[in-house]
């Protein structure tokens, strides 16, 4: 539940969607739905992630899947944090 | 119609939806075509200190015969940037070139409208940035803005300015969260060979009649922001 929380409020801020954010439910588009999410904004995301969950995400451990939904982006976050 | 309306004002204000309804009537009946643009200045240190940079990207300038490049561009349009003097950046990843971008550091000559736009001296101009698609959701686009800013930096630029259309209000507030400030705003208004200019920087009004007529818009150090 923290890493929900933690994930949607990295999202608030990075992306700046604001109340947003609050409506983010696991099935929850993120691309295609958040026109935010650019390809800067995933950077600024995944550092982000980096920094508030002390972990290290290798290029190769992200794709467009990682990004597919908020339950995908909060499920990664879990896989790393378990390594 | 009513929701579509209040979608476009709260996305591009009211004299953005005005083009853009505009812009759809002289579409559709082929008279012309209205360009609103939104010019903005981006400090060239800013986005790197957000951002962890990749061992994995290797940040260079490409040679105009890189045959990478032309894969992914049009010889005519390579030959017409190259041409300018500009300078081409690309992103590899093995050797497989993942993103680009150019810079300008005396005029550019749009391609879009007829306009030439003017950097200051301590300033260059960013443009035509491509991501390959399946690298659009890494960090390619990051590791390249990045390492191009300090190749920018190295060069003496400080900051880069760049044109974005006003319609695309998305692109405005990414660049806006990346540090960028909106420093001036144009429409150029084409029907049939006459292109008008309207701008809030000089020349404010600029009506062109033939294709080498092209109102020349110059940017300077301390241009204030200003409001979207």
């Amino acid at each position: 539940m923290t890493t929900i929380n933690d994930v949607k409020n990295i999202l608030r801020d990075t992306l700046q969607i604001g109340d947003r954010a609050d409506e983010l439910q696991e099935d929850t588009p993120l691309l295609g739905n958040i026109p935010e999410l650019d390809s800067m904004a995933v950077a600024m995301l995944i550092t982000a992630v980096e920094e508030h969950f002390d972990i290290f995400i290798d290029d190769d451990d992200i794709s467009a899947e990682t990004f597919e939904t908020f339950g995908s982006l909060c499920n990664f976050v879990e896989e790393k944090l378990s390594e | 119609m009513l929701n579509w309306f209040k979608t476009s004002y709260a996305q591009i204000g009211i004299s953005g939806t005005i083009y853009y309804l505009a812009d759809i009537i002289l579409r559709k009946i082929k008279i012309g075509s209205i360009y609103p643009y939104c010019f903005l200045s981006q400090p060239l240190s800013a986005p790197a200190k957000k951002l962890r940079l990749s061992k994995n990207y290797a940040v260079r300038k490409i040679q105009p015969n890189d045959p990478r490049l032309l894969e992914i561009l049009a010889p005519s349009i390579c030959d017409y940037r190259f041409e300018q003097k500009a300078i081409c950046i690309g992103a590899y990843k093995e050797e497989t070139l993942t993103a680009l971008l150019w810079f300008t550091t005396d005029v550019y000559h749009e391609d879009e409208v007829r306009a030439d736009f003017i950097p200051p001296i301590d300033a260059c101009w960013d443009f035509g940035v491509h991501i390959e698609p399946e690298y659009r959701m890494t960090r390619a686009f990051s590791n390249l803005w990045g390492a191009s800013t300090v190749i920018m930096n190295d060069m003496g630029y400080e900051y880069s300015l760049s044109r974005i259309s006003a319609f695309n209000h998305i692109s405005l507030h990414a660049h806006i969260r990346m540090g960028a400030k909106l420093v001036a705003k144009a429409v150029f208004i084409n029907i049939g060979p006459i292109q008008i200019s309207l701008s809030n920087t000089r020349p404010l009004l600029y009506i062109s009649f033939f294709k080498n007529s092209r109102p020349i818009f110059r940017f300077h150090k301390n241009d204030e922001s200003i409001t979207i």
